[in-house]
């Protein structure tokens, strides 16, 4: 059977990857993105897409210009009710990109979810099956193992976006109370495929490695016991796609999609090390660290860009994926260095590693403009 | 051959009548005589072949008959048929298999293929069509272009590394090796190389041209990598020798180090220590990099052109080059050729790379900022004479130490101020015992001795100075009878001066006064981190739980709140 899907945040980089394997499935998929915007899959190549229509071949992609932010989406009041034939919808749409006012992500991973729920929700007829994408971070800075049924257990939260991914899930939950049909896949940090490591966008835990790999940044405070988890954006793109697919077998259930095993700092501490040309992190304890005697230039770098990360570097967690593992058994499979070494190789390959250094201030100015954005 | 059959024969009766051996068995003349090379003082090889299935060992049985050595060796059939299929299948699969025959083997292959019978004709057919001799040149001409082709990439990379005695050295050997594979292709198949003006001669009048540009080429010149015109990374000598090599049918390898690339070695890892850069190799080794290496070193980004490389930074290439060479010379680094494999180090008989230097011979072996470079005359790359996990741990514990001097001179202070005199004693034990610790250490000593045997072992070891084990022991007897404000505050002199004397000694005179301010006390931190950071990837041992407690914990004192300064009145 194919199926007509509406996908949020379809230029982005999980959500590109969705509309790929949907629309290459044969179903057909509204992307939803702002004006302008195109879907470029992970490995660069652009999707063939088509301007709105109500009705597309089988496999083909729509461009839907919206904004999950505003009322019905953005949407005229013709496409608001055309897409709500849909036989789907994929929340993909957030903002991710730590460090922003707390407002942007209220407005668009809460009110944009809310936005997308009552889409879903309000239909003449029953309900549109939702998958909607959060995070494995709604757990916040818990520790130990934790499970995929499990989400407010009086958590702290280490960034606004965590804890804006936590109340939009809280939201989907009440919505499913209600008798919306929903699956949740939460992703850990997304990072490039798993064969290669090839990324679209070197962002977050890229932005970070930059940092470190440059000796921008010498000290860090984490423990070398703190785990992170990274997540090939292949697998997530996958499973959120089967999710979709076979949504029978799914719905009501939340799946953890995070890699073959957590890295802990002491593994990017030794990887970093295989590099002549990159400098390798201090990690200093949390306890006592302070950025107050860092040389200039390294605090700056280090309160705009580390700061904004550096609860992940003191957590021990452990995602437990079991339901993601019943429900599609093939799972990232590299793991420990050699998967590091995919990821690091191909921002060398790429010159985004390894590259001549720009000036403390070019980068900075690049962050104001993202800021300001 | 040089000797007639009667002559052999009767060299093997002579043989025979002092070496058993079954009837039934064959035997042959192999190597230089049976080849028709060879003189009068050339050995004679003798193999006996055996019908059985036994492992029959390689070392000879050497005789002296008629005043000439013979050799005997003894092979079963089993065995000749084994290594004849093993050096056909490797062959087989072309550059995949070829480096994995081993000289020895093509060479006995070779040997008993083309050997003359002397007993046992049954026998020796049998040994014989297992690798007839028809089929060497096709086995030993590619071996030889392999090995070849390698040597000669070796030259344009030493080449455009300005390494030009190497460089000269492994011509010969490319040339050699292109030469035997040239000559095999014409059905020389003879695996040693002593014969090759023969084999030359042999193959007639074809030779003659690729002979004399051989001979001239490998004779040792005057090259002195003069750059030929127009070009900015191959001598003319190299040019000359790739062209040589590529006219003896081995392609592959022309004389253009922009087809070289460098490439990254498995288990190589960087770490500084303070200002100090220091790789470890195979998680054993500890090499420490001159400034000038530790430059070209950051600058490796691999994969990478060479020739970027030796561009780095805009330095002179010879300079550039010397240390690129030693990287690649000890396995820091490796070289392929552009869309190739790794360039292998390929001479017949030679030792494989990576190489390694003679350790240094600097102590103390460590201070602070990690290993000490040898002040006269610093190679590049100086290799540490204790292995990676001791460097860690003795480094570790050095650090820790020279951070339990301070804590303890502290409380001494306190001690002296309130005349609290055991207490003094207590803390000047500790100073002087972690005094000993943080020399000790220095010398690579780890683990460490107990306490009760530090100031002993000082007096042992006779590359410390004989001044300062007396000294220590001093100190030790004058602290128990110390009750008095004078005489505790001459032994905290003394101590002082200790102190000063073992941390001048062992580089460690700047060391950061940890406890006097928060500044000091970071970078006392910061040097211990790096410490902590190699010691982690080695898994190697902490001095003590209370160290691990401290560089973990981010340093909190014990009796300062946190890294606050505090300024005393």
């Amino acid at each position: 059977m194919t199926l007509t899907v509406l996908v949020t945040g379809a230029s982005g980089l999980v959500g590109s990857e969705v509309v790929a394997r949907l629309s290459g499935a044969g179903h057909t998929v509204f992307a939803l993105m702002h004006a302008n915007s195109e879907v470029v899959r992970n490995n660069g190549r652009r999707l063939k897409t088509l301007d709105w229509r109500e009705a597309a071949p089988r496999g083909s992609v729509v461009r839907v210009n919206g904004d999950i932010t505003k009322p019905r989406l953005g949407l005229s009041d013709h496409q608001y009710d055309a897409l709500r034939t849909v036989d789907r919808v994929v929340h993909v749409a957030a903002v991710t990109t730590f460090g922003l006012p707390a407002d942007t992500y209220e407005r668009i991973n809460i009110a944009g979810t809310e936005q997308v729920l009552e889409f879903a929700s309000r239909t003449t007829s029953s309900p549109i099956p939702l998958v909607h994408v959060s995070t494995a971070y709604v757990c916040g800075e818990r520790i130990g193992v934790v499970g995929e049924d499990e989400l407010d257990a009086g958590q702290r939260f280490g960034t606004a976006y965590e804890r804006s991914k936590f109340v939009a899930e809280q939201s989907v939950h009440r919505a499913a109370g209600n008798g919306l049909p929903v699956v949740v896949v939460r992703p850990s940090i997304v990072v490039g495929t798993e064969r290669n490591g090839v990324i679209r966008d070197f962002k977050n835990i890229y932005v970070v490695l930059k940092a470190f790999t440059e000796g921008r940044v010498r000290s860090v405070a984490g423990n070398y016991d703190a785990t992170l988890d990274l997540v090939p954006v292949d697998y997530v793109a996958e499973l959120i796609s089967q999710a979709v697919v076979r949504f029978e077998d799914a719905v009501g259930r939340t799946f953890h999609a995070v890699g073959a095993q957590e890295h802990n700092l002491l593994d990017f501490s030794n990887v970093l090390a295989e590099y002549p040309s990159f400098h390798v992190p201090r990690f200093v304890s949390p306890a006592s660290f302070s950025t107050a005697r860092m040389p200039l230039g390294e605090r700056a770098y280090y309160e705009r860009v580390v700061a904004l990360y550096e609860s992940y570097f003191r957590r021990s967690v452990t995602f437990d994926a079991t339901a993601a593992k019943v429900f599609m058994p093939r799972r990232p499979t590299v793991r420990g260095l050699p998967f590091l070494r995919r990821l690091l190789n191909h921002g060398l390959r790429t010159g985004y590693l390894g590259a001549p250094q720009q000036s403390i201030d070019s980068v900075l100015g690049l962050l104001d403009a993202r800021e300001a954005r | 051959m040089i000797l007639d059959e009667q002559y052999l024969q009767w060299l093997l009766d002579q043989t025979l009548a002092v070496v058993d051996v079954p009837s039934g068995a064959g035997v042959v003349l192999e190597g230089s005589i049976a080849e028709g090379f060879g003189n009068a003082s050339s050995d004679i090889d003798l193999l006996l072949l055996y019908d059985d299935e036994h492992e029959y060992p390689t070392m000879p049985s050497i005789l002296f008959v008629d005043g000439r050595r013979v050799e005997v060796r003894t092979r079963s059939l089993r065995q000749a048929r084994e290594q004849a299929e093993l050096v056909t299948r490797l062959a087989s699969r072309g550059g995949a298999g070829l480096p994995r025959i081993p000289v020895d083997l093509l060479n006995r292959c070779q040997r008993l293929s083309r050997s003359f019978p002397l007993r046992g004709h049954d026998v020796v057919d049998r040994a014989h069509r297992a690798l007839p001799a028809d089929q060497l040149p096709g086995i030993v001409a590619p071996w030889f272009a392999h090995h070849a082709r390698q040597a000669m990439r070796q030259v344009v990379a030493l080449d455009a590394m300005r390494q030009t005695v190497e460089a000269a050295a492994w011509t010969r050997i490319a040339l050699t090796q292109a030469a035997k594979a040239w000559v095999a292709a014409h059905g020389e198949t003879y695996v040693e190389s002593k014969w090759l003006s023969q084999q030359f001669d042999r193959i007639g009048e074809d030779s003659a041209e690729f002979a004399e540009r051989y001979w001239s080429l490998t004779r040792k010149g005057t090259d002195d990598g003069t750059m030929r015109p127009g070009t900015t990374q191959q001598s003319a000598r190299v040019m000359a020798a790739a062209e040589l090599v590529d006219d003896f049918g081995v392609a592959g390898c022309t004389a253009d180090s922009g087809m070289i690339d460098v490439i990254g070695t498995p288990a190589v890892t960087t770490w500084a220590i303070g200002t100090q850069l220091h790789v470890i190799r195979d998680r054993r080794d500890v090499f420490v990099l001159s400034p000038q290496a530790a430059a070209v070193w950051r600058s490796v980004v691999a994969p990478m052109p060479l020739n970027d490389l030796l561009r780095c930074g805009g330095s002179d290439p010879a300079v550039v080059g010397a240390i690129v060479a030693e990287f690649y010379r000890i396995g820091l680094l490796r070289l392929r050729w552009r869309n190739g494999a790794a360039i292998t180090i390929a001479q017949p008989y030679g030792a494989e790379q990576p190489s390694t230097p003679i350790p240094s011979t600097s102590l103390p072996i460590l201070g602070i900022h990690g290993a000490v470079r040898p002040d006269d005359d610093p190679p590049i790359v100086a290799l540490l004479p204790l292995p990676a996990q001791r460097f860690a741990a003795a480094g570790m514990a050095h650090v820790w130490s020279n951070i339990m001097v301070d804590n303890a001179r502290e409380d001494l202070t306190g001690a002296q101020a309130n005349q609290q005199w055991r207490v003094a004693e207590t803390a000047g034990r500790r100073m002087l015992i972690s005094a000993c610790r943080a020399l000790l250490s220095a010398y690579g000593v780890s683990p460490l001795p107990p306490d009760s045997g530090l100031i002993p072992r000082l007096g042992q070891l006779r590359v410390i100075p004989d001044e300062l084990a007396k000294a220590a022991d001093a100190i030790d007897d004058s602290i128990t009878s110390a009750d008095s404000p004078a005489s505790v505050a001459a032994v905290a002199n003394s101590l002082d001066e200790f102190i000063r004397r073992v941390r001048e000694g062992t580089g460690a005179s700047l060391f950061p006064a940890s406890f006097t301010s928060a500044d000091a006390w970071d970078r006392t931190i910061q040097i211990g981190h790096d410490w902590i950071r190699v010691g982690a990837y080695l898994d190697s041992d902490f001095p003590i739980e209370e160290a691990r407690d401290v560089f973990t914990t981010g340093g909190v004192q014990p009796h300062l709140s946190g890294a606050t300064d505090v300024h005393r009145a």
